[in-house]
C-alpha cells in the first residue's frame, strides 16, 4: 500500500514535471520562438477588424495624430496578407485609402489611392527603412520582418512586468538587410507577444525600444492593445492604441482591391 | 455681388452647415492662400488685350467645403472652392465636384461632375485624355489642380475574371491652356487680330465615350483603355489672312491603348502605350490639326534607405504619315521631328518624421533642348497644416517647344493650407 502510494506520487511528479517541460522547455530555438511570436502578433485570427490611433510626440510633447482603420487578412496557409487603411485623420491625409499584399520572402505590393485626384498608384518604400506615415514605426514593424533576415538566438528567460519571457536576440545576417545590428526582444512564455523590444544602431547604441503597454484578451485572443516606440536617442515616440480590435469577421478576399480603395467598403471603415 | 448677398449667403452657408451635420453629413475642406510671383522679365511684351503681362501669375485664396455622405448602398460627395484672384479682382465659385455614387452588388455608378484619372505616368498622360488645367501647372498650384472634373456616368463594373468602367460624357471640356494673357506662350499667328472658338455641339453623337478594362497578373496591374471623342489639347487652329481672324476649333480623336505597373526587384515598374488616331486628319495632309500618334512611356520607381526615392522616366512620341506631315506643314512653320523624346526624374526626401518634403521634379527633352523644372520644399506645421514654397523654371533652345515656349514664366510660389 504504502509503496503504491510512493510510486504513484511519483508517476504524478515526473507527468508534471514532463508536461511543465512539454509546456514551456521544449527546447525552442531563438528562431521557433521568434517564429510563434509572429504568429501571435501579426497573424492572430484568420482575419482582424481595428480602429488604430498613433500619437506621434516630440520631445518637446508636440503632438500629430493619425487615426486610420485597419482591415487584415491572412491567407489560408500564412505565407501571404492583405492588409487594407483607411484614414480618418489628419486633413491632409483623410479619406486616403492604402492596401499591402504581403508576401513572405519578396517585395510587398503596396498602393496608394489619392481621393483629390481619384488616382490609384502603385507605392514604392524600403520596408526595412521607410516610417510608417511619419511614426517612430517602420513599414516592418507594422507588417513584420521576414524571420530569415535574422539569426535568433534564446539568450535567456526573465521576468519583466511580472511576466515570464524569452530573451532572444536577432542579428541581421547582412548587415545592410536592416536599419538595426542587433534587437533584443523580451517575448512572453505564455502568449508569445513581444513585450519589449530593443533596437541597437550600427555603433551598438541603443535607438529605438517598442513596449507593449497594454495586453486584453479579445475573443480570448491576447492582443496588444497600446504600444509605444521611443526613439531613446531624440526622445521622440509613437503611441499606438487599438480599439474596436475583433477577430474573424469573415472579412472577404475582395474586399482588398482596387474597386475597394476608391470606394471604401462602409460597413468596415466606421 | 453686393455686401449683404454675401453677408446672408455665409449665414446661409452656416445654418446649412449645421443642419448638415445634424443629418450625419460630414463637411470637411480648407483655406488655401496660394501666391506665384514671375521671375523671368516680359519688359515690352504686352498680352492679347494689349496690355503688359502681370508680374504675378497668382494671387489665390480659396476655401473648399466638402459636404459628403456614404452608407454601403449608396453616396454623395459635393465639394465646392470659393474662391478670390487677386490678380484679376474677381470671386468666383468653382464646382470640383458633385457626384452620387450608388452600389450594387457587382457594379459601382458615378452620376456627376467627377474627376477621373487613367494611366501610370508621372504627370505624363497618354491614356487619361479627361480635362487638365495646364496653366495650374505651370503657375504653381497644388497637384489636385492640374486636374478638374468632367461632367459624366461612370460605370464600373467588377468580375472574377475582368473589371471593366464605362464612361460617357455628354458636355465636352477641353483643357485649360495659357491664352496669352497672364502667361506668355508661343504664338503661331502673331497677326491674329481675333479669335473665334468653335466648341463641339453638346449633341448625343458628340458624347465622349472611354472604355477601361483592368485586372492583376501576377505582380502587376493590366489595363486596357479605349477612348472615343475629341481633343482635350492641342486645340486645332485655322487662320483667315484676309480677315485676321483666328478660328480654334477641337478635332475628333480615338485613342486605342494599354498600360501595366507592378513591383520589379525592389521598385515599381511603369509601362503605358496608345495610339492617337486623329480621325478629322486621317492622311495626315491637314497642318491645322495633329497627325496620329504613338505615343509610349516607362518608368521607374525606387526607394533607397530611410524616406528617399527617385523616379525616372522616359516618354516618346512618335507622329504618324510623317511625310505627309512635312508636306502639308504650313511655311514659315517649325518643324517636329517625328520622335520626340521626354525624360523626367524625380527626387523625394522625407526628413523630421515626413513633416518636411524636399522634392524635385524635371521634364528635359534631348531633341528639343526644353525643359521644365520644378524644386519644391513643404514643410507640415502640425495635423492639417502645411505651407509649401518652390519654384518652376521653364525654357529651351527654341521659342515655339513645348516648355521652351513658357520660358518668361519662371516663377516662384507659396502655398498655405489649414484643411479642417
Amino acid at each position: 500500500m504504502q509503496k503504491r502510494k510512493y510510486i504513484l506520487s511519483l508517476i504524478t511528479i515526473f507527468t508534471f514535471w514532463n508536461v511543465g517541460i512539454s509546456m514551456t522547455q521544449k527546447n525552442l530555438s531563438g528562431e521557433e520562438i521568434v517564429k510563434e511570436s509572429q504568429q501571435a502578433f501579426y497573424y492572430a485570427g484568420k482575419d482582424m477588424q481595428a480602429k488604430v490611433l498613433m500619437k506621434l510626440i516630440s520631445k518637446n510633447g508636440n503632438e500629430r495624430i493619425r487615426e486610420l482603420t485597419m482591415l487584415r487578412l491572412n491567407d489560408n496557409n500564412n505565407d501571404k496578407q492583405k492588409y487594407y487603411m483607411y484614414f480618418h485623420q489628419p486633413a491632409d491625409v483623410r479619406a486616403m485609402t492604402f492596401m499591402v499584399w504581403k508576401y513572405t520572402g519578396k517585395a510587398d505590393d503596396r498602393w496608394l489611392y489619392i481621393p483629390a485626384i481619384k488616382l490609384v498608384k502603385r507605392i514604392v518604400a524600403d520596408d526595412k527603412n521607410s516610417s510608417f506615415v511619419g511614426s517612430d514605426f517602420s513599414y516592418e514593424d507594422v507588417s513584420g520582418r521576414d524571420i530569415s533576415d535574422d539569426i535568433h538566438t534564446l539568450k535567456k528567460e526573465e521576468k519583466i512586468n511580472s511576466r515570464n519571457a524569452f530573451v532572444v536576440e536577432s542579428v541581421p545576417k547582412q548587415a545592410s538587410g536592416a536599419y538595426f545590428s542587433r534587437k533584443v526582444s523580451w517575448i512572453d512564455k505564455e502568449t508569445f507577444l513581444p513585450l519589449k523590444e530593443e533596437y541597437y544602431d550600427k555603433r551598438g547604441d541603443l535607438y529605438k525600444t517598442f513596449t507593449a503597454d497594454k495586453i486584453e484578451n479579445i475573443q480570448e485572443i491576447p492582443t496588444i492593445m497600446k504600444r509605444t516606440m521611443l526613439d531613446t536617442q531624440n526622445g521622440h515616440r509613437t503611441e499606438v492604441s487599438f480599439t474596436k480590435v475583433k477577430y474573424n469577421v469573415g472579412l472577404r478576399d475582395n474586399l482588398f482591391s482596387e474597386r475597394y480603395l476608391r470606394n471604401p467598403p462602409r460597413e468596415w471603415i466606421r | 455681388m453686393k455686401w449683404y448677398l454675401k453677408l446672408i449667403s455665409i449665414i446661409l452657408f452656416f445654418l446649412l452647415s449645421r443642419v448638415l451635420q445634424a443629418q450625419n453629413f460630414t463637411i470637411h475642406g480648407f483655406v488655401q492662400a496660394n501666391y506665384s510671383m514671375r521671375t523671368a522679365s516680359t519688359k515690352g511684351l504686352n498680352n492679347r488685350l494689349g496690355n503688359p503681362y502681370p508680374d504675378f501669375l497668382l494671387g489665390d485664396e480659396r476655401m473648399q467645403i466638402e459636404v459628403n455622405r456614404f452608407s454601403t448602398v449608396a453616396g454623395l460627395l459635393g465639394k465646392v472652392d470659393l474662391f478670390y484672384d487677386a490678380v484679376t479682382k474677381r470671386a468666383n465659385v468653382e464646382i470640383r465636384e458633385a457626384y452620387i455614387d450608388l452600389y450594387l452588388e457587382k457594379f459601382d455608378i458615378r452620376t456627376g461632375r467627377q474627376i477621373i484619372t487613367w494611366g501610370v505616368g508621372d504627370l505624363v498622360f497618354i491614356n487619361d485624355v479627361f480635362p487638365k488645367d495646364w496653366v495650374a501647372f505651370l503657375s504653381g498650384r497644388p497637384l489636385e489642380y492640374l486636374k478638374f472634373g468632367s461632367d459624366a456616368i461612370n460605370v464600373n463594373y467588377y468580375g472574377e475574371f475582368i473589371s471593366v468602367q464605362a464612361i460617357a460624357i455628354p458636355f465636352y471640356q477641353p483643357d485649360i491652356l495659357p491664352e496669352n494673357n497672364r502667361l506668355t506662350a508661343y504664338n503661331p499667328f502673331p497677326g491674329a487680330k481675333s479669335n473665334i472658338e468653335d466648341f463641339p455641339e453638346n449633341t448625343v453623337q458628340n458624347t465622349q465615350l472611354a472604355v477601361h478594362a483592368y485586372r492583376n497578373i501576377g505582380n502587376f496591374d493590366v489595363n486596357f483603355y479605349a477612348y472615343r471623342g475629341f481633343y482635350t489639347s492641342p486645340p486645332g487652329i485655322n487662320f483667315n489672312q484676309n480677315t485676321g481672324m483666328e478660328t480654334i476649333f477641337h478635332p475628333r480623336l480615338n485613342v486605342y491603348g494599354a498600360s501595366t505597373q507592378g513591383t520589379l526587384l525592389s521598385g515599381v515598374l511603369s509601362l503605358e502605350g496608345g495610339y492617337y488616331d486623329s480621325r478629322d486628319d486621317a492622311d495626315g495632309t491637314n497642318p491645322a490639326i495633329e497627325n496620329s500618334q504613338v505615343r509610349f512611356l516607362i518608368g521607374y520607381q525606387q526607394a533607397f534607405g530611410e524616406n528617399f526615392t527617385l523616379g525616372l522616366q522616359y516618354f516618346g512620341e512618335q507622329i504618324q504619315k510623317y511625310s505627309q506631315y512635312v508636306q502639308s506643314l504650313r511655311p514659315g512653320f517649325p518643324q517636329r521631328k517625328e520622335l520626340h523624346h521626354t525624360l523626367s526624374l524625380r527626387l523625394t526626401q522625407l526628413l523630421n518624421y515626413q513633416t518636411l518634403r524636399l522634392s524635385f521634379f524635371t521634364f528635359y527633352s534631348p531633341n528639343e533642348k526644353d525643359y521644365y523644372v520644378n524644386p519644391e520644399i513643404r514643410y507640415e506645421l502640425g495635423d492639417g497644416v502645411w505651407v509649401a514654397a518652390g519654384g518652376i523654371i521653364l525654357g529651351g533652345e527654341k521659342v515655339y517647344t513645348f516648355f521652351g515656349q513658357f520660358e518668361k514664366n519662371d516663377n516662384l510660389y507659396i502655398v498655405l493650407r489649414y484643411g479642417f
